[in-house]
């Protein structure tokens, strides 16, 4: 187990830029995940990691050590596939241990290996079975041991979960949490599904366009998005654009095309007067105002449902403000009627400004 | 069902003859007649006691040949197939239509071609093919290394190479890669080539023909020889016996291929 660096890395096929400049520093035992659209660069940036590319400019370092052109074989990294990868010929066990004989570990210290690892990813006894004979789950869980077999330093993830079923997803998450919780390997993790990303990371890289748009703890990108990508790929949500107009009790307040609202400033943004702003909102935070003095210094807008839809324990409402903007507005079933006019409140600090 | 009966009849009414008569004698007096019957008037094995020596002599050469031909084959055919699939050069189709150029080329014409690169180059140098074991086998090589060739670069074709990557990452080189991964992995491919390629050296004549001396005579040119000047049953014997043997052999092949493309199936 290791740190993990990467320092300026980019990497070009020619005149296309697959993976822009990239700058993380990965702590020990962190579990990192790169998320993002499909060619956005982060598996690039894995397999950059991994060894398979060379990266055309940069450096990275596992540890202390710069491993920048070293060849895969001689990094120490576990790695596991999105379609597995397990080696249809050999059985369960030698799957397993193969990094341990290419290391030459005995074959006793092999066997008792074998066995822990099985005990670990909850499959004892398929030792002597091949991977054609277990399931999409369990092949998973076997190609996670062989990655861990011989302890790596970093361990890679590339959509490993992303052949599965959705029920069968959601277990191997908690699984595979479970799993860092106890091994506390260093991990990164590449994958598109936010959900998965929110609740197996420490942090999030959230990547565009072979950049990181925004490096962040998974509350702080589901609740302070820093860029319109971010807010707009991580859950979903309402934009307000505007003008910034001044501040008033820590607040922004901004003007726009359904009147002044506050918003939270975000701590790290620096906005001069006047500049042109969006405002992010998440649909859970706005609510429907019934009385005039339930609003209290709530940000109010009025507006007429356009749309309603049924989720189960939620419903997802379309409410169209002044501007021709539609607020999604996400609320418990009730009886409101379409095209009904209702009031939409936030409180302030529900609105996140963002860089356009 | 008609149908599928009526393929198999037209398969191996031949085969059904050839081995029926091959145990067939009639008695007339005291003379063997030297002709094919059948059905047999009466079932003897004498033609098999008939069979000539040079034709067991023919027939450990060819075997000798074919077996040394398949395995040069995948010497050759295992780099070319790889080359081919993944080596990424520029013209790989025409590099791929040339392998395959012997495919092409009228087996006689490669019989007479050889013949005569043999004589000149024994004329012009002191290399003598000709007649020769060596020349022989080198042109049988040229014959049947495409086989090798296509069915391993199906094979490639179709090979997962997230599967070496893995095995790259647990810590294999290059090497230890190949020979823990994708050899194994490939072998489907390199059988069924290599069995192609003995088959096609072994029952060749045309080739042969223009090669063989004394010596150097293969199975398959010998009993065209023997049935040429003097046919009896005793061709019909000895053929009996090697197609007694290529089943076998096919069976025993297919017992190994067939458990390897079993074991591929499931998870690749």
């Amino acid at each position: 187990m290791s740190e993990l660096k990467l320092e300026g890395v980019v990497k070009r096929y020619g005149q296309v830029v697959a993976v822009e400049r990239v700058d993380l520093h990965i702590h020990e035992g962190e579990f990192l995940t790169l998320l993002g659209p499909s060619g956005c660069g982060k598996t690039t940036t894995l397999r950059m990691i991994a060894g398979f590319i060379d990266p055309t400019e940069g450096r990275i370092l596992i540890g202390a050590e710069d491993v920048t052109g070293l060849p895969p074989q001689k990094r120490d990294i576990g790695m596991v596939f999105q379609d597995y990868a397990l080696f249809p010929h050999l059985t369960i066990a030698d799957n397993i241990a193969f990094s341990l004989v290419e290391r030459r570990v005995p074959t006793a210290d092999r066997r008792k290996r074998i066995g822990e690892l099985l005990d670990l990813i909850r499959l004892p006894g398929v030792e002597e079975r091949y991977p054609s004979e277990l399931s999409g789950g369990q092949q998973q869980r076997v190609a996670l041991a062989r990655a861990i077999a011989h302890p790596p330093r970093v361990l890679l993830m590339d959509e490993p979960l992303g052949a599965l079923d959705l029920k069968l997803r959601e277990a191997m998450q908690e699984e595979l949490r479970a799993l860092q919780d106890k091994l506390q390997i260093t991990t990164v993790y590449v994958t598109h599904d936010q959900g998965e990303a929110m609740s197996l990371s420490d942090r999030i890289a959230v990547m565009n366009a072979g950049r990181i748009e925004q490096l962040d703890t998974p509350s702080n990108i589901y609740g302070a998005p820093r860029t319109e990508f971010v807010a707009n790929f991580v859950g979903k949500i309402n934009f307000l654009r505007g003008t910034l107009s001044g501040q008033q009790d820590g607040f922004a307040l901004i003007d726009t095309p359904v009147g002044r609202i506050r918003a939270r400033m975000a701590a790290s943004a620096s906005f001069g007067s006047d500049s042109r702003v969006t405002v992010s909102i998440r649909p859970e935070n706005l609510r429907v105002i019934h009385r005039a003095e339930d609003a209290g210094d709530m940000n109010t807008v009025a507006g007429r449902i356009v749309s309603r839809l049924f989720t189960g324990n939620l419903s997802h409402v379309r409410v169209a403000v002044p501007g021709e903007v539609e607020l999604l507005v996400e609320m418990r079933p009730s009886d409101l009627s379409d095209a009904a006019e209702v009031t939409i409140g936030w409180r302030p600090e529900h609105g996140v400004l963002i860089t356009n | 069902m008609l149908w599928f009966a009526l393929a198999y009849v037209f398969l191996l009414a031949p085969i059904v003859v050839v081995v029926g008569a091959s145990f067939s004698g009639a008695d007339t007096g005291g003379v063997v007649i030297s002709y094919v019957q059948f059905p047999p008037q009466r079932w003897t094995l004498e033609w098999y006691a008939r069979i000539p020596a040079v034709q067991y002599e023919a027939l450990a050469l060819s075997l000798v040949l074919g077996v040394a031909a398949a395995l040069a084959a995948c010497a050759i055919g295992i780099p070319a197939a790889f080359g081919l699939v993944r080596g990424g050069l520029a013209g790989t189709p025409l590099i791929a239509a040339l392998l395959r150029a012997p495919l092409q080329i009228p087996t006689v014409v490669i019989g007479i071609a050889f013949m005569q690169l043999y004589y000149l180059m024994a004329d012009y140098s002191r290399i003598d093919l000709v007649g020769s074991f060596a020349g022989l086998l080198i042109a049988h090589i040229f014959l049947v290394t495409p086989f090798v060739t296509g069915s391993v670069s199906a094979v490639l074709q179709r090979f997962n190479v997230r599967l070496e990557e893995a095995a790259v990452i647990l810590g294999a080189s290059r090497w230890r890669t190949f020979c823990r991964v994708t050899l194994p992995l490939i072998m489907p491919g390199v059988y069924t080539g290599a069995l192609y390629a003995f088959v096609v050296s072994f029952i060749d004549v045309p080739v042969s023909l223009f090669l063989a001396a004394p010596g150097s005579v293969t199975y398959p040119v010998e009993l065209f020889h023997s049935m040429e000047h003097d046919f009896n049953p005793s061709a019909l014997a000895s053929a009996t016996l090697v197609t007694a043997f290529s089943l076998l052999l096919l069976v025993g092949a297919e017992r190994l291929i067939g458990l390897n493309a079993l074991l591929r199936s499931g998870a690749a």
